[in-house]
């Protein structure tokens, strides 16, 4: 098994060099292009869901990505100390996509797509840390 | 992310996106078609092309000015797109509400019929 620590301030800008840390990482994974981009766009959301709605886009936080990879799975553990909305961490309406539609509605569509894509996502609070843990078993062709 | 714009002599509008659609990108996309709904450019074509990535931050653009094109006749025609990203379109279902075509020539034949 394999662990890496990725730690980062909390900014937009830093989104592009974490989908890069993660890309490099995925690399040696028997997996093909498209489940490591869905894995990547995953971690992505959940990290700009952290930077934006948790810490205001404020450059003096840190967040951290821990990645635990095997060969069969990986599990992700993205944390910070933001001040989250209990509200962010759910999708509130049966369906996220026609009502994103129906209201042309910009948000809405991350927790969505992170949920269709990993097999268990949870998100927690330990003492005064947020925590979203995300795990996935790889497809076997 | 880079996005060139050019206005073709039949109106339609040819936007060509370079890099990765992503949060801190999106509002750049968000502002360019907001800029050509202001300009009545209804009919907008999406080269994608050199469009490596994409996030909910930039398919949430796209949903967001939808109803404001259908309403003037107008649509996003999307083509070029690679497979990882339309693969992230297919995750929402909305490769069913959005057009994407393989090619320019195909798109630019949309938006000739929908004239017609």
């Amino acid at each position: 098994m394999k662990q890496i620590k990725y730690q980062t301030s909390c900014s937009k800008d830093r989104l592009g060099e974490i989908r890069h840390f993660v890309s490099q990482q995925l690399q040696e994974l028997p997996i093909n292009d498209i489940e490591k981009n869905q894995i990547i766009l995953a971690i992505d959301e959940a990290c700009a869901n952290a930077i934006i709605h948790g810490n205001n886009c404020d450059e003096n936080k840190q967040l951290n990505v821990i990645l635990h990879i095997e060969d069969t799975n990986i599990d992700i553990e993205i944390s910070d100390v933001g001040q989250y909305d209990p509200e962010t961490d759910k999708i509130t309406t049966p369906d996220p996509i026609l009502d994103a539609l129906s209201c042309s509605r910009k948000g809405g569509l991350g927790l969505p797509l992170i949920h269709r894509i990993m097999d268990t996502v949870n998100f927690y609070r330990k003492d005064k840390v947020h925590v979203c843990s995300l795990s996935k078993r790889f497809k076997r062709d | 992310m880079k996005i060139d714009q050019n206005l073709l002599p039949n109106g339609l509008l040819l936007l060509s996106i370079d890099g990765d659609l992503d949060a801190s990108s999106s509002m750049l996309m968000d502002e360019v078609i907001v800029d050509a709904l202001q300009n009545q450019q209804y009919q907008i074509l999406i080269n994608c092309g050199r469009l490596n990535y994409i996030s909910s931050a930039g398919l949430g653009v796209f949903v967001s000015h939808r109803d404001s094109l259908l309403q003037q006749n107008g649509a996003l025609v999307f083509y070029n797109m690679n497979e990882r990203v339309y693969n992230i379109f297919e995750l929402l279902g909305l490769h069913n509400i959005f057009n994407i075509v393989p090619n320019e020539h195909d798109a630019r034949k949309f938006f000739a019929y929908e004239t017609n």
